[in-house]
């Protein structure tokens, strides 16, 4: 056969989990699924969270694919499929089988033919911006009640351009379906709230190509929106967002060197023997490729190396070389030895803070890749085309960088990193623990809180793993009644030292259970601060606000997870004593108020305690 | 050489990951349980995909068994 269908399959879930993240051809991707679904029971063993799926075209012809990509990069889902185009029947009708299904999370996927125009061709450029302002309002509002009544979070696709335009010969100004559909985009992503996350089909059709994108025959036929090796991206893009969404995006890039992000062997070749730059053609795409890499780092993905090779070789390279693009200080950790690529990627993870789900690795040679893949699965090992070309299309086609909005953390993480770096150089040189910790000059702000970090707070909650006691996530609008709830007591800290501003790090609250107790709904922190004392901060913070406000005890729950280990001591290490044992592998531990001897710290705290009392 | 069941019969399997399906002309969706709507634009596009040819939405609807599919197939390839 000359389609890619050739090709046998894996004949286990994890196989074909793999198989699916770089499969390009929708026919391979649909079998791929039927497999995976027919192995895991129909999907009825997996699935960590529910999705609901209202669609203008038929959900069917894709949610397998769907299903199986968000899988793959680890968010497999119990789906359900509401009524066909059925946008306000399902979400106005409290009743209806949508609210009863509780789902965690839905997709709107409304098609060209569901964002109205007014009657076209016209000149009557008001009417046709009213009827645009409408028709986002629409859809807004629909995502409203539906979070509201379903507490979920929602993705809503923005319009595709009209898959047929009889006006598109008219000139660009004129009132054009097309128009009209960027007009509503436009005001989709100026509008919603920060529980609408918004998948950009209408730029993926058109990075893809309109007319490869959809497949007017299979529309008419069964009503299927794109082509299947359409379908291969939507999936893709959609897996992506869903990871943002959960907090599990892709957070650092780590790359090999020669023929990665330079032509030839430095080691072989010296510095000046090495294709980068201006002068050839494969110089200039390695070029382009490290300022794409340069882009990434500027939008907080963090860079490594991680290369076999002589350190100080390669080193030499990105001091001298003139056409090196990216610089020593863009690279958040360079892990240059002889070790196995798969032991160093964990020691990279490891060094950062990172979970190593969290990184991809990019390298040229195929059996690097495959290692690193066998023995560390969870990563994501990028498959490369020979041709440096095409690598920045590589990375940007797997999707790996979808995010929910871009922070202001986000544009100062390398520099975190950095200051990080300069920190354990620092570390290195002072012997004794207390006078480093001493010797960083930290500051904290410690406040309940803030109606403004309302975002923040929830995005921190739903995207830590490691630092979280209890895994409960939050929405925003969750937190802003967690704000407004006077009996909640909540915590929320900033950090800053000699090197840097940390930002906000860690939060956590309590609620009162009968009189005189209070127990911990979660607790989370970002692990760039471990071992500071900023979970001792917390702690003094929490119980003497819960004195303050007469309580005798605080009750700190730990849930276990896969992803948890880092705290599953912490309690015992903080001198907490356990209560009891609670479902699920969980403990719950005692803090006595009375008898409750505050924490020695090493950072100043410039808000008081009494200043955690909700200001009314 | 016009295509034969011969050169179906390993498309049909791929696309419904079945390995033992045997093709006979009169082949119906009745007889590959698996052989539904969605499963049929699978096959319509593998087949097109294979043969480089391209079917219309009623040419589509009409295929009733395994012997039209093939006589389309050659229809289509036949020289014009």
């Amino acid at each position: 056969m000359k389609t890619s269908l050739e090709k046998e399959l894996p004949v286990d879930s994890a196989g074909l989990l793999r198989e699916a993240l770089d499969c390009e051809d929708g026919l391979q991707l649909a079998r791929i699924a039927r497999r995976w679904l027919k192995l895991e029971d129909g999907g009825k063993r997996e699935g960590t969270f529910k999705m609901a799926f209202i669609c203008g075209g038929s959900a069917e012809t894709y949610l397998p694919q769907l299903r199986l990509m968000s899988a793959a990069r680890g968010h497999p889902f119990m789906p359900m499929i509401g009524t066909f185009s059925g946008f306000s029947e399902d979400i106005l009708d409290p009743s209806s089988e949508l609210y009863a299904f509780k789902p965690d999370m839905v997709l709107l996927h409304p098609t060209p033919l569901d964002c109205v125009p007014p009657p076209l061709p016209s000149r009557d450029q008001k009417e046709f911006l009213r009827q645009a302002e409408a028709e986002a309002g629409r859809f807004l509002h629909l995502c409203e009640i539906l979070h509201e009544r379903a507490q979920c979070e929602v993705i809503l696709t923005n319009f595709e351009h009209p898959w047929e335009d009889p006006l598109a010969g008219l000139p660009p100004g004129e009132l054009t379906h097309s128009a009209f559909v960027s007009r509503v985009n436009d005001l989709l992503a100026a509008s919603k709230p920060s529980f609408v996350h918004l998948l950009d089909v209408a730029s993926l059709a058109s990075a893809y190509g309109r007319d490869r994108w959809h497949d007017s025959r299979l529309w008419h036929h069964a009503k299927q929106p794109c082509s299947l090796d359409g379908m291969v991206y939507f999936a893709r893009k959609f897996a992506g967002l869903v990871a943002a969404i959960r907090g599990s995006g892709t957070k650092c890039v780590v790359l090999d060197l020669d023929n990665t992000l330079w032509g030839g062997e430095a080691g072989e070749d010296g510095v000046e023997g090495i294709r980068l730059g201006e002068g050839s053609a494969e110089g200039e795409a390695f070029k382009a490729f490290q300022a794409y890499l340069l882009g990434l780092k500027k939008r907080g993905i963090l860079l490594a190396v991680c290369s076999k090779n002589d350190e100080r070789v390669m080193r030499e390279v990105f001091a001298s070389h003139p056409e090196m693009v990216l610089k020593p200080e863009d690279l958040s950790c360079f892990m240059v030895n002889w070790e196995s690529k798969a032991d160093n990627c964990l020691e990279i993870a490891r060094n950062l803070n990172l979970l190593p789900q969290a990184l991809a690795f990019i390298d040229d040679n195929p059996a690097e890749r495959e290692i690193v893949r066998q023995f560390v699965p969870e990563l994501r090992v990028v498959e490369m085309p020979d041709d440096p070309s095409l690598f920045p299309a590589t990375l940007e086609r797997a999707f790996l960088f979808e995010s929910v909005g871009l922070t202001d953390e986000d544009l100062k993480r390398a520099d975190y990193y950095h200051a990080e770096n300069r920190r354990r150089e620092h570390g290195e040189k002072v012997t004794d623990f207390h006078s480093y910790l001493t010797s960083l000059v930290m500051v904290a702000e410690a406040v309940p809180y803030q109606a403004c970090d309302a975002a923040r707070i929830s995005q921190l909650f739903n995207k830590s793993n490691q630092f979280n006691l209890c895994t409960r996530r939050y929405t925003e609008k969750e937190i802003r009644d967690t704000i407004e709830n006077p009996d909640v007591l909540s915590v929320q800290v900033r950090l800053a030292d000699r090197f840097g501003d940390h930002g906000l790090i860690s939060m956590a609250h309590a609620v009162p259970v009968g009189n005189a107790t209070a127990r911990l709904e979660n607790w989370v922190m970002s692990c760039r601060v471990l071992k500071r004392g900023v979970e001792q901060l917390l702690c003094n913070l929490l119980v003497s606000e819960a004195q303050r406000r007469g309580l005798e005890q605080i009750e700190f729950d730990f849930y276990p997870t896969a992803k948890n280990g880092l705290v599953k001591d912490l309690y015992a290490q903080l001198g907490f004593q356990k209560s009891m044992d609670l479902d699920q592998g969980g403990s719950r531990w005692l803090v006595k108020t009375s008898s409750y001897v505050p924490f020695p710290l090493h950072i100043r705290v410039n808000s008081p305690a009494c200043s955690l009392t909700s200001t009314p | 050489m016009l295509p034969d069941l011969n050169a179906l019969t390993p498309i049909f399997r791929r696309v419904f990951d079945i390995d033992d399906i045997e093709l006979q002309p009169a082949t119906s969706a009745k007889d590959i349980p698996e052989w539904d709507s969605l499963m049929h634009i699978q096959l319509i596009v593998a087949v097109e995909k294979h043969f480089g040819v391209r079917f219309a939405p009623g040419e589509i609807d009409k295929l009733q068994n395994v012997g039209e599919f093939l006589d389309l197939i050659h229809r289509k390839m036949a020289p014009k």
